[in-house]
């Protein structure tokens, strides 16, 4: 897209006239991932430098004061120097590096200085951060500050993160940095790294809060403020207004009246996403993330907040507030409405959908594709459909008429092993064929075999050798083992039962596996040193 | 792009119009484009998020289904997402999030299995028995997502596999060679990807965009990476193949992306790696005899290599512009 023919475009809609003026004086437009070059190596120069002057000048971070002090000094320096806006290369790289350097020794100041105590300092920096972010007049120095200053504002207060605040607040910030203020030349280099850095600390947010929710639990235990009680529904407050903000600033664009059709729609649309957003955290964030990019053409935007939807379906799956049946519950309750939102709209605007069918019909590639493709997923479908069927059919068929064989169970203490609703079992046999030679010799060597068990008039199994490719006789079986981490186990050698029976099972003394003909082999029930039945395994 | 800006700052667009203009400049989505991403944002969304609610609550591993029960719920599921998509296949939209849906139910189907039959089975035959079962997919799909997803699954199987053998098809590897696996198989997808995404390749296979091969791409140099630092930092006896791989696969990563096809993203990213194996070679020197200096010199040399890969890829995005201009 050169210039000449943007221009000539614009002619060709009407939008201007005469002849295209003078190139201005366009800055140089450095390409994103040079950017995350310059700002990585930066950093880690910082850390060389920092190693620098913490071992070669003695004593220097034993005073906070003096470490404060440095810091400032220096990013007062680059102050400075990037308001002349230099030219070379290598002097702005290294003048990022040295201010890097010069906040890392205002952080540590601080830490000393705070005693290694509290958080409250980290809040501190975040300022510190905030302010050089204003100040410097860098892309990727703002970029670098905006970022670390959210996240040092937010270290402090993990209950900021947890409850969903935290990325609220930097998401008002972020749509109204990019709806606002970008774009404009003077102010883009002021806005658009602050505005990328704000969507980082989004992206950031979401897959932080898989660390630190485990700390939440522990300290906020007793003290629990007005506001951390009521975080969750001011976030979602405002989670709904920065998105209704976003929506009427879209309609605003596009030109759509709020009172027409389209435009009450569109607010169905909107409050229908809201609601969907609500009970998870991160979720609406990390969409706005994803609209503002596509609002504003910036495919690093798209990508960063499809990166922090990714991160936030694993946040939620390990986040304790809900069973994982409920939170299954809202994923396809949420899938439900927003495929009938698909739909709706599909529907409702039918002439003009139907005139987009067409079209993208026609850019799909020919007829043939289309047979191809779904001949594959046949191909696909029927293969898993019939190998897991087959499987299911050939285990039950183990369960039902493979032979029963019982192992003894080896003397452990059985509470030391139970966990819940299921026991680990470690079986007798496990113990001599770890003492057998051919499997003794190398610990951590993964092995897989065959053992041949003698099988006594009461079904009860010993161990006889290793299998080796002898006959056997009407009395021996062959049962697979595996040796894994220098353990040997039968099948997973894990017991299921009903919870609250724990007690019942502390008399188990043998295992029952059904065992298939060529060996495979499925632990089915717990018997006691009477042969007589406990219990069976639930596999349900 | 920015010029859009200055000519409506300077009056030359007449202030109703600036809309239009920053649409045609390609600085905001018109309302056809708006109309496609919200389709395309809440079926892919919805599908997905139909098929975690999904896995979700069959991890949640419900004792008052019976096993049969689930059996049934996860096929008739399967059954119906893929006939879905039978009927909607020419619909890009729809069938490729449907298609995706399907590949994550059908993962969810082996996991209930081996969560029910407490086999014993070593997880990576989970991911290799998935990674099999949906090629034909794959590779017909034409999806650069459903592509990476595989090329996913397939490390991860690899990865599972070695943690627990340290053999493959009987070649036996120790630690140190693991990374020419890596190397190896993300290399050929990597290949793969490339020739997919070229106007040679068959059409019912072609894929349209290359960011699944750059994305390969980055993978493939972070596992020469790992060869390199195994280089430095490794017993020093057997590394004649490390250096001959090392050797022959940087240069040669560099002339492909710079040459056949150029691309300055990897450009940029070989260039990182290619700077973290220096700063690697010069920590081991300096570390045999550890100081503050020496600090203080891999700082300005980090510096200096930054500076001059910048510098190199500002005047490589020139010249690409003036040869795509010539061509």
């Amino acid at each position: 897209m050169s210039e000449l023919s943007l221009w000539e475009r614009l002619k060709t809609a009407d939008l201007v006239t005469g002849e295209q003026p003078e190139a201005g004086d366009t800055r140089d437009q450095n390409l994103w991932y040079v950017r995350v070059l310059q700002g990585f190596a930066g950093w880690l120069a910082a850390i060389f430098m920092l190693a620098f002057l913490g071992f070669g000048v003695a004593g220097l971070f034993d005073h906070g004061q003096a470490l404060i002090v440095m810091g400032v000094v220096i990013n007062f320096s680059t102050y400075l120097f990037f308001k002349t806006k230099p030219e070379s290369d290598f002097f702005e790289q290294m003048v990022l590096a040295f201010s890097l350097t010069g906040q890392l020794l205002f952080t540590f100041g601080l830490l000393i200085l705070s005693d290694f105590r509290d958080h409250e300092w980290l809040f501190v920096v975040g300022l510190y951060q905030a302010v050089l972010a204003r100040v410097i007049d860098h892309y990727v120095h703002r970029f670098l500050c905006t970022w670390f200053a959210v996240i040092a504002a937010f270290w402090g207060f993990e209950w900021l993160v947890n409850t969903g605040l935290g990325s609220a607040l930097v998401a008002a910030g972020f749509v109204w940095i990019w709806l606002n203020k970008t774009g404009w030349e003077n102010e883009r280099d002021l806005y658009e790294p602050m505005g990328y850095g704000l969507a980082l600390s989004i992206v950031t947010l979401n897959v932080q809060s898989i660390v630190w929710f485990h700390e939440l639990f522990h300290r906020y235990n007793d003290s629990i403020s007005w506001v951390y009680q009521h975080a969750p529904l001011i976030s979602a407050l405002l989670n709904s207004a920065v998105l209704l903000y976003f929506v009427y600033r879209m309609a605003q664009e596009q030109g759509i009246d709020l009172t027409s059709t389209t435009g009450k729609w569109l607010l169905l649309a909107a409050i229908v996403l809201l609601f969907s957003a609500m009970p998870v955290v991160g979720l609406s964030s990390a969409l706005l993330v994803l609209l503002v990019g596509f609002a504003r053409q910036k495919i690093v935007l798209m990508v960063m907040g499809a990166l922090a939807l990714l991160g936030f379906v694993s946040w939620f799956y390990y986040s304790l507030a809900r069973t994982l049946l409920v939170k299954s519950l809202i994923l396809i309750a949420i899938g439900v409405v927003l495929t009938i939102g698909y739909a709706l709209l599909r529907h409702v605007f039918e002439k003009s959908g139907q005139a987009k069918e067409k079209a993208e019909s026609n850019t799909v590639d020919s007829a043939s594709s289309g047979r191809i493709q779904k001949i594959a997923a046949s191909i696909t479908l029927a293969l898993a459909l019939i190998g897991v069927n087959h499987a299911i059919v050939e285990k039950e068929n183990t369960l039902k008429t493979g032979k029963s064989v019982f192992l003894e169970l080896a003397p452990v203490d059985p509470r030391s092993i139970m966990q819940g609703d299921f026991m680990r079992l470690r079986f007798d046999m496990a113990n001599k064929i770890s003492a057998n030679e051919a499997v003794k010799e190398d610990r951590t060597k993964s092995l897989d075999g065959y053992a041949v068990v003698d099988v006594d008039e009461k079904g009860v199994g010993t161990f006889n050798a290793i299998y080796d490719n002898q006959s056997l006789t009407d009395d021996q079986v062959l049962m697979q083992f595996r040796k894994r981490n220098g353990r040997i186990q039968f099948a997973t050698n894990a017991f299921f039962f009903q919870e609250g029976d724990a007690k019942l099972f502390d008399a188990a003394k043998f295992g029952e596996f059904k065992v298939a003909a060529n060996g495979e082999l499925l632990l089915k029930a717990m018997y006691d040193q009477d042969l007589k039945l406990l219990g069976e395994n639930r596999l349900d | 792009m920015s010029e859009i800006y200055s000519w409506i700052k300077q009056g030359l667009v007449k202030s109703a119009d600036t809309q239009r203009a920053l649409e045609v400049a390609g600085e905001r989505g018109d309302a056809d484009g708006w109309f496609h991403f919200i389709k395309f944002l809440l079926i892919t969304l919805g599908l997905l998020s139909l098929a975690f609610g999904v896995v979700f609550f069959f991890a949640y591993n419900w004792n008052d289904l019976g096993r049969f029960y689930k059996f049934l719920i996860l096929q008739v599921l399967l059954v119906a997402v893929f006939g879905l998509y039978f009927l909607k296949a020419k619909q890009t939209i729809v069938s490729q999030a449907l298609l995706l849906a399907g590949v994550i139910v059908l993962g969810a189907l082996l996991a209930l299995f081996g969560q029910t039959y407490q086999t014993g089975a070593d997880p990576w035959q989970l991911f290799a028995t998935w990674a099999l079962l949906i090629s034909p997919l794959v590779l017909f799909a034409r999806s650069e997502a459903l592509w990476l997803f595989w090329a996913l699954l397939i490390n991860t199987a690899l990865t599972l596999y070695l943690q627990i053998n340290h053999s493959l098809f009987g070649w036996l590897f120790s630690s140190r060679y693991l990374p020419w696996l890596y190397l190896l198989l993300n290399g050929l997808m990597l290949l793969l990807m490339e020739w997919l995404a070229t106007a040679k390749s068959p059409r019912i296979l072609a894929l349209v965009h290359r960011w699944a091969a750059q994305v390969l791409g980055l993978v493939v140099l972070y596992a020469l990476t790992v060869i390199g630092m195994e280089l430095i930092w490794g017993n020093h006896q057997s590394q004649f193949f490390n250096i001959v791989l090392y050797m022959v696969s940087m240069p040669g990563f560099f002339m492909v992306y710079r040459y056949f096809k150029p691309d300055l993203l990897l450009l940029t990213a070989w260039a990182l790696a290619l700077i973290i194996f220096i700063m690697a070679f010069l920590a081991e020197t300096l570390f045999q005899h550890f100081d503050a200096g020496g600090m203080l010199l891999m700082a300005m040399t980090l510096i200096g290599l930054t500076t001059v890969a910048v510098t190199w890829i500002k005047k490589t995005h020139e010249q690409l512009k003036q040869e795509q201009a010539n061509e």
